[in-house]
């Protein structure tokens, strides 16, 4: 392949290259130093300037972030609150997305903007009526109909994947990408007599894999990050997540650095995992492959 | 003309039934708690003791906050630096990994890492490369002849210095998403283009750019959003300081309503701060026509 | 593989789905497990032979800390049959008892950073001690005056102090011996020793001799300078001859002598501190730095001296630290203020307890042991605290401190701002903030 390349295609590659790799250089260093962090004696964390190359390496700070922090069942809790909250987006997302890009109805624009326009309210301030409505929610966790006398949501896992099941980011970013997809094959499909869920599920939604997947690498590791809601949710300590687990290295003014980078490198390792799954859905053409045949 | 008329009504009966889950969904969590806390905005809430209504008390004191209004000029400063460099930069790299090059899953999987390395790390590295007397960055530009400021802690870098890092921070996931519009770029519109003689250049400008304008109003609206609501990526490097050059409008109505406990008065602040993002958002609506179809 | 992924996506979300409902239903059974310290158990006291009354204690210590405290509440619980003490570790504690507030979880016992009492005492969320010492006879005699006096709002007292701090200098030792320096205990003394140790190359600022990255240390200066934050009335107090003593004191460091330049910690704080790697000779700061400085400073040799005087002769250093509180939320208060009284007012739990996390306990007979008043870097301390004062009281004062007098510190030690005009503006905006912060009655 490469002694095929003209001389100008193999200097833009060089370029290329060169280029990137400087890119990558400055995107890697701050990750390279919590890499480094875990794996050195505590005496070498501190040190001006940085070192970059360690002396020698320890594993003792895994070993203490695994003892510290009940890491299997914190992984599970995150798991389950992220991959929920990545099932639930996709799918009510790119729902109401089609629905917003392709379907005309009377509220179609003044609903999209009132979803928007909510985003831009701050979330401080909706948090306590938040737990206010979870806690009231009628029916469930021993509330009566009018939402009294017990806990409502609170507590449960689905107080914390609720509030977030559809957000208006997955709605929006949806949307997005169903509008620049051309309205044709929806008449095509209508006259051979598709029902309008078939048009959405067979022919639109393959098409925008690619948004789907990083909707996908998104919402889980939004889930995955996800700190204050879950631990205002969760009270139970057999409940608690990942980010809750991390925060155990910080206390009385102290951070222990070594468990610390341990743990937060152990904790990104599924996100990265999953990136490098849904890479396969960046391949340039995908999208249209299906038009085309 | 009836069965028009009977295919659109079939149409939006199956809309609202698409978007029934999420509009139950944002009723229940979304739009009753914002109802809520603009009730509290007209109250003296302090979440423990007290709610007794205050008509425009809060609005009124507004007025002459005159913290808030700083910290509105620091975040207003940062979006007109942040968000044109935001999109610049990540629709470019999304360009430059648009490729099935060798290597080219490692690039992108290494362009991502900042938005998974924890912001512990990233502010202490950051931090150390922006050091006056030991930082890289101020040893290149010595090495050309100029003195390098301290840039997080001088009045006038500090905020330069934020732009920096969460753009840094930020431009991996953009990237992502440029990424996945690129995907959907008809081929066949740059091949046209080819057989009349378009440059590269060319085709980036008047095929791919115009045909991503739905990504852009994406990324640009989530990017005045979010540099409108910047809080704690400001905060790990700098704590609001120098001289309150860096501090935010969610800075303070965290402050106010849970360090402080008035919250009454922090939903106010929360309010004003939700019109000035939409009033952004609008502005941004007709610079990059987001209303125009594509196709 | 699309069609695969597709499904794959179905399928999970159906799970999810029953899988909610299963949940749910579930939840509903045993939805107050755990929800805080309100479930179940008679709220009466002394009752013998029946299930112990099991009390929450909420903090925001995680890792060491957590372990600190168990060792703490599993101590107390072998010592007796009747309460159960559990600790629940909450990450973000205060956004947790504000968001519980509301859902009626509250615990039965607070871990309390002690300033925060003039903000919450006024809103009756904690529950006053004042019968219940008495009636026990604690005796106030037992703990420093002025940590009582932080947890005390309109003459009740609500807690008992925890622990105890204050700022004192740290010195590397090595640099001091090799510039051939006695240990500074003026501010004369402090700033030739400042100049001294700081070393440069050329214009480059190699070793600082003295730290002036924390401008919040203003109210410990102005107090050796004979000064006080606040006037009587809630007002701030500084723009006048003390604070302009202080003003010129931090110009001469910075300006003249040139012991610190602007920024010079921040990339050398968090992961990379100036004093642990020698960049840095001298400083401010509290007992809760000693860990750590044992911990990654292998080859640091450091020592600790109370703070110098000011020019007339003021002795001054900021107290701080934790206390233990009962909010009045709790089921349990008399059970909660055994546990406590257990633990904050017996000389041997709270030697457990300093000896355990490696803190001044708030108990001043426990301070008297060896173990603290034999240690030089502890005796420092011991001194500092004998003269520390606490913050003022003020809902409103670390507002003040944070968003009115800091910045205008910062700009005055930027050059951007003259002393004067830099007090004038602290007091306008500071005297705005602390009347916009105030107690409402």
């Amino acid at each position: 392949m490469a002694n095929r390349l003209t001389g100008a295609a193999a200097v833009r590659r060089t370029l290329f290259y060169a280029g990137s790799a400087m890119i990558a250089i400055v995107m890697f260093l701050p990750f390279y130093w919590s890499l480094l962090t875990a794996v050195k004696p505590n005496e070498e964390i501190f040190t001006i300037p940085i070192r970059w190359v360690p002396t020698s390496i320890t594993f003792e700070h895994f070993v203490t972030a695994f003892t510290t922090v009940p890491f299997g069942l914190y992984f599970w809790n995150s798991f389950v609150l992220a991959v929920l909250g990545v099932a639930f987006n996709l799918f009510f997302g790119s729902l109401s997305g089609y629905a917003f890009a392709k379907l005309r109805f009377r509220l179609n624009q003044p609903l999209f903007r009132i979803l928007l326009a909510a985003m831009m309210i701050p979330g401080v301030v909706t948090m306590i009526p938040s737990v206010y409505v979870l806690q009231h929610f009628p029916l469930l966790g021993g509330n009566n109909l009018l939402g009294e006398g017990g806990f409502g949501l609170m507590n449960t896992i689905w107080g914390v994947i609720l509030p977030g099941a559809s957000g208006s980011f997955a709605v929006f970013f949806m949307r997005q990408f169903f509008v620049s997809l051309p309205s044709d094959m929806q008449e095509v499909a209508r006259i051979e007599g598709a029902g309008e869920f078939r048009i959405f599920w067979r022919i639109y939604l393959p098409l925008t894999a690619p948004a789907l997947a990083t909707l996908g690498i998104f919402t889980f590791q939004a889930g995955w990050n996800s700190f204050l809601w879950p631990m205002i949710v969760l009270s139970d300590p057999q409940k608690h997540t990942i980010q809750m687990g991390l925060q155990a290295f910080s206390y009385n003014y102290q951070t222990d650095f070594g468990p610390m980078m341990a743990g937060a490198l152990v904790a990104i390792a599924p996100i990265l995992v999953l990136f490098l799954l849904l890479q396969r859905y960046f391949v340039q053409g995908i999208a249209f492959s299906g038009v085309k045949g | 003309m009836s069965a028009i008329n009977k295919l659109e009504r079939h149409q939006a009966r199956t809309a609202y039934l698409f978007i029934a889950p999420t509009m139950l969904l944002f009723v229940i969590f979304m739009v009753i708690p914002v109802g809520m806390a603009l009730y509290l905005s007209f109250t003296n809430y302090d979440v423990l003791s007290r709610m007794d209504w205050v008509g425009l008390d809060n609005y009124r004191r507004l007025w002459d906050d005159s913290l808030l209004w700083l910290t509105f000029r620091n975040v207003l400063l940062y979006a007109v630096l942040f968000v044109p460099l935001n999109i610049v930069v990540s629709f470019g790299l999304g360009l430059l990994v648009n490729k099935a090059w060798r290597g080219i899953k490692l690039l992108r999987t290494l362009y991502y890492l900042p938005t998974l390395t924890s912001a512990v790390a990233a502010a202490t590295v950051w931090l150390w490369l922006l050091h006056p007397e030991f930082g890289l960055v101020n040893g290149v530009l010595s090495g050309l002849g100029i003195t390098g400021p301290a840039w997080v802690a001088e009045t006038e870098t500090a905020m330069v210095a934020i732009v920096l890092v969460t753009l840094w921070q930020s431009v991996g996931s953009n990237m992502i998403i440029y990424l996945a519009g690129l995907q959907g770029v008809p081929g066949h519109l740059y091949e046209s283009a080819r057989l009349d003689g378009a440059n590269r250049w060319d085709m980036i400008r008047y095929i791919t750019w115009p045909q991503l304008r739905p990504t852009t109003f994406l990324v640009s609206t989530m990017a005045i959003i979010g540099a409108l609501q910047l809080f704690d990526q400001a905060f790990v490097l700098t704590q609001g300081g120098p001289a309150n050059t860096t501090k935010t409008p969610v800075y303070l109505i965290y402050q106010q309503g849970f360090n402080q406990l008035q919250m009454g008065y922090a939903s106010a602040q929360a309010f004003v701060l939700a019109m000035a993002i939409l009033i952004f958002t609008i502005v941004n609506m007709r610079i990059t026509r987001a209303e125009e179809s594509v196709i | 593989m699309k069609k695969k992924w597709m499904t794959l996506t179905a399928t999970v979300l159906t799970t999810a789905l029953l899988a909610g409902c299963s949940g749910n239903s579930g939840g509903s059974a045993g939805g107050n497990a755990g929800e805080g310290g309100t479930n179940s158990g008679a709220a009466g006291s002394g009752e013998s032979g029946g299930a112990p009354v099991e009390l929450t204690f909420w903090g925001d210590w995680g890792g060491e800390g957590q372990a600190q405290f168990e060792t703490m509440a599993g101590a107390f619980n072998a010592s007796q049959d009747d309460i159960r003490v559990k600790y629940v570790l909450q990450q973000d504690m205060i956004t947790k008892f504000l968001t519980s507030a509301t859902s009626g979880g509250t615990p039965d016992i607070l871990f309390w950073d002690r300033w925060r009492t003039s903000l919450y005492a006024p809103k009756n969320v904690l529950h006053p001690i004042d019968e219940l010492m008495a009636r026990d006879g604690v005796e106030r005699d037992h703990y420093f005056e002025e940590s009582l006096k932080e947890l005390t709002y309109n003459d009740q007292l609500y807690g008992l102090p925890l622990t105890v701090d204050a700022r004192a200098l740290f010195y590397n030792k090595t640099m001091l011996e090799e510039a051939g320096l006695e240990l500074p205990t003026t501010w004369e003394e402090l700033a030739t020793a400042a100049k001294a140790l700081t070393k440069r190359s050329g214009d480059r600022l190699e070793v600082a001799g003295f730290s002036m990255g924390d401008p919040g240390l203003f109210s410990m200066y102005l107090q050796q300078a004979g000064g006080q934050m606040l006037t009587a009335d809630g007002k701030t107090n500084f723009n006048n001859a003390q604070g302009l003593e202080v003003l010129s004191f931090w110009d001469r460091l910075m300006n003249e002598d040139k012991v610190y330049k602007i920024g010079f910690e921040q990339g050398l704080g968090e992961g990379t501190d100036a004093f642990v790697t020698g960049k840095l000779a001298m400083h401010y700061t509290g007992p809760w730095m000693l860990s750590t400085y044992k911990k990654y400073g292998s080859e640091l040799d450091f020592g600790i001296v109370p703070p110098p005087a000011g020019p007339g002769g003021d002795l001054a250093s900021v107290m701080g630290g934790f206390g233990l509180v009962i909010p009045e939320g709790s089921q349990h208060k008399e059970e909660a203020w055994t546990f406590i009284k257990w633990w904050l007012a017996n000389k041997d739990n709270a030697m457990l307890w300093a000896e355990t996390s490696l803190n001044l306990p708030g108990y001043k007979p426990a301070l008297e042991d060896p173990f603290f008043a034999d240690d030089p870097l502890w005796q420092p301390f011991l001194e500092t605290l004998e003269f520390a004062k606490i913050r003022p009281q003020h809902p409103g004062y670390s507002v003040m401190e944070v968003d009115g007098l800091i910045p205008n510190l910062e700009l005055f030690l930027q050059r951007k701002q003259s002393a004067e005009e830099t007090l004038a503006k602290a007091q306008t905006q500071g005297d705005k903030l602390l009347k916009d912060n105030e107690v409402i009655e």
